[in-house]
């Protein structure tokens, strides 16, 4: 499949800062891909979701490159790229720009120069997707944090990008909401093929993505399948960070001489092969 | 605390409430114009039950204008007193060093009085049936020949959705600073002028710098959902003018004329 995003020797420092955030990083994400992006906090995370869109321009450098399905970024580029991604933040607080959840969806599609009646068409669709029909015109100090991020991914899902990048966009909400927000990205992502980002520091749901990249002090330290980084058991925690619930698990089994097979990735895979272990006993 | 009804406007349903936003702002501004070409009985007299027709239209409690008027009780009674005792002519019926009790001074402080109550109630009927968001829509319009003079309306009027938007957000957000810092020992509503001023201190400073914080967030939040400046976009949210709107207008000339008629020159 092809790559929709490509990092080449990208490298970013903050005005006041003496070490780069980001530090001369190469990756390339696929087409329709879910990509995780972990590390601990202040490890330049953040920062790469801001480089994506040309929120953040990169140190100069003649062999620094990113490319956005296809579309290299650049002055001239930039809010074409903007129009293919889509970013929900942290705080559900700070990104709610309209007075009512259809003036924040239609937002979007303001900035676009679309036609009203159109834009009424489509708010009405995308607030039904993500479950908000009702709160049609309810203020925003009057929903839950969940409510709002969903509201954020209404306003994301209405530009129609082809990626949607996470930055964080669970951390301040609590297991449940959490949860819902989660299974509303995976329904969406199938539904429109879109490429997800997700910085996360829920290891579990980084467990979960076809690819996962550690970022540690601006460095990409490692990246590949969850299979492949987290039976790093020595690397991850270094770089501060916890593996996921099955791998821990298959560690302490295998500690006590179970003998799993490898590959065990999902939850699913590692309780099957734990069945089929009880079988043969 | 999160449900405070921002700037005071209490949902319905009557008629008034379904009127367009900009005939009831244009008339509640003219209405305050209007007001002083009355200058005798009848005038009031008209002047009046307009202004109780509206009252009455909105479907709501007495209680709430009641409350509308409550704040500025003083300055009426205050400015209705000062009418009554340094106003001569007419009979004089008391006299005392400055103070006059005239028939003239009488009539005057019940006008005023009259005036000041109207002028509260009419505001009142505009901002409890509109919502802040509706009233900056109209605030836009109203601004809009100003863009002649090169004044960015449409800046404006996204700087006031987003203030109206953060009104309440902020307020949550002073409780709870308010309440963190009273957990640890702060204290708000005792000692002198002195000590209460220093003790808003540890709560203004870290509410600025939530403020500007959350300003960063959400510029950042809009510029990356495609926002760059006011050319090019188109709008959403649109006012409708309507049949009502016209009799609501009509009304207003109506009482206009009939106070011109029957004002005494």
């Amino acid at each position: 499949m092809e790559n929709i995003v490509t990092f080449k020797n990208v490298s970013f420092t903050y005005r006041e800062a003496k070490k780069p955030a980001v530090n001369n990083i190469s990756f390339s994400i696929k087409k329709g891909s879910w990509t995780s992006i972990v590390g601990h906090n202040g490890s330049g995370k953040s920062t790469i979701s801001r480089l994506i869109n040309g929120l953040l321009v990169p140190d100069d450098n003649p062999e620094t490159e990113i490319v956005v399905d296809g579309i290299k970024l650049s002055d001239d580029t930039v809010w074409d790229i903007r129009n293919n991604v889509g970013i929900v933040f942290q705080n559900p607080d700070n990104q709610f720009v309209g007075a009512t959840v259809a003036d924040d969806v239609a937002f979007g599609l303001e900035n676009r120069g679309i036609q009203r009646d159109k834009m009424i068409e489509i708010v009405d669709t995308v607030l039904k997707e993500v479950n908000m029909s009702d709160y049609k015109n309810s203020e925003p100090s009057n929903l839950s944090g969940g409510q709002k991020q969903r509201v954020a991914i209404a306003g994301i899902l209405a530009i129609e990008p082809k990626i949607i990048i996470l930055d964080e966009a669970t951390s301040m909400l609590d297991p449940q909401g959490k949860e819902h927000i989660i299974e509303l990205v995976k329904r969406m992502k199938q539904k429109n093929d879109l490429t997800v980002i997700s910085i996360t520091h829920d290891i579990n749901e980084a467990a979960n993505s076809d690819q996962v990249l550690v970022i540690n002090d601006g460095n990409l330290v490692t990246s590949g399948s969850p299979n492949e980084v987290f039976i790093q058991t020595k690397m991850i925690n270094e770089v501060g960070l916890e593996e996921p619930f099955i791998f821990k698990l298959q560690e302490k089994l295998k500690a006590v001489g179970i003998d799993l097979p490898p590959n065990l990735d999902t939850e699913e895979k590692l309780v099957d092969a734990l069945c089929r272990l009880n079988s043969k006993m | 605390m999160s449900k405070i009804i921002i700037g005071r406007y209490i949902p319905g349903n009557s008629i008034i409430y379904k009127l367009d936003p900009r005939g009831k702002l244009l008339a509640c501004i003219l209405f305050i114009f209007v007001i002083f070409l009355a200058n005798n009985w009848i005038t009031y007299g008209i002047i009046s039950a307009f202004a109780l027709i509206a009252v009455a239209a909105t479907k709501l409690k007495p209680k709430v204008f009641w409350a509308g008027v409550k704040p500025l009780v003083w300055l009426i009674f205050f400015t209705s007193i000062l009418q009554l005792f340094f106003t001569s002519g007419g009979t004089v019926y008391w006299n005392w060093w400055i103070f006059t009790l005239s028939s003239y001074g009488i009539t005057n402080a019940i006008y005023i009085f009259i005036r000041f109550t109207l002028i509260i109630l009419i505001s009142t009927v505009m901002t409890v049936t509109t919502m802040p968001l509706e009233i900056a829509d109209a605030m836009e319009w109203l601004l809009t020949p100003l863009k002649l003079f090169k004044v960015p309306v449409d800046k404006i009027a996204l700087v006031m959705s987003i203030a109206l938007r953060f009104v309440p957000t902020l307020f949550d957000e002073t409780l709870k600073i308010m309440n963190a810092q009273r957990s640890r020992g702060a204290d708000f509503n005792d000692g002198g002028l002195i000590k209460r001023a220093k003790a808003i201190s540890p709560l203004l400073v870290p509410l600025f710098i939530s403020s500007l914080e959350t300003a960063v967030d959400l510029s950042t939040a809009m510029e990356s959902r495609g926002y760059r400046g006011s050319s090019g976009r188109s709008r959403y949210r649109v006012l409708s003018w309507s049949n009502v709107d016209w009799i609501n207008l009509g009304f207003f000339i109506a009482l206009t004329i009939l106070l011109l008629i029957f004002r005494t020159h």
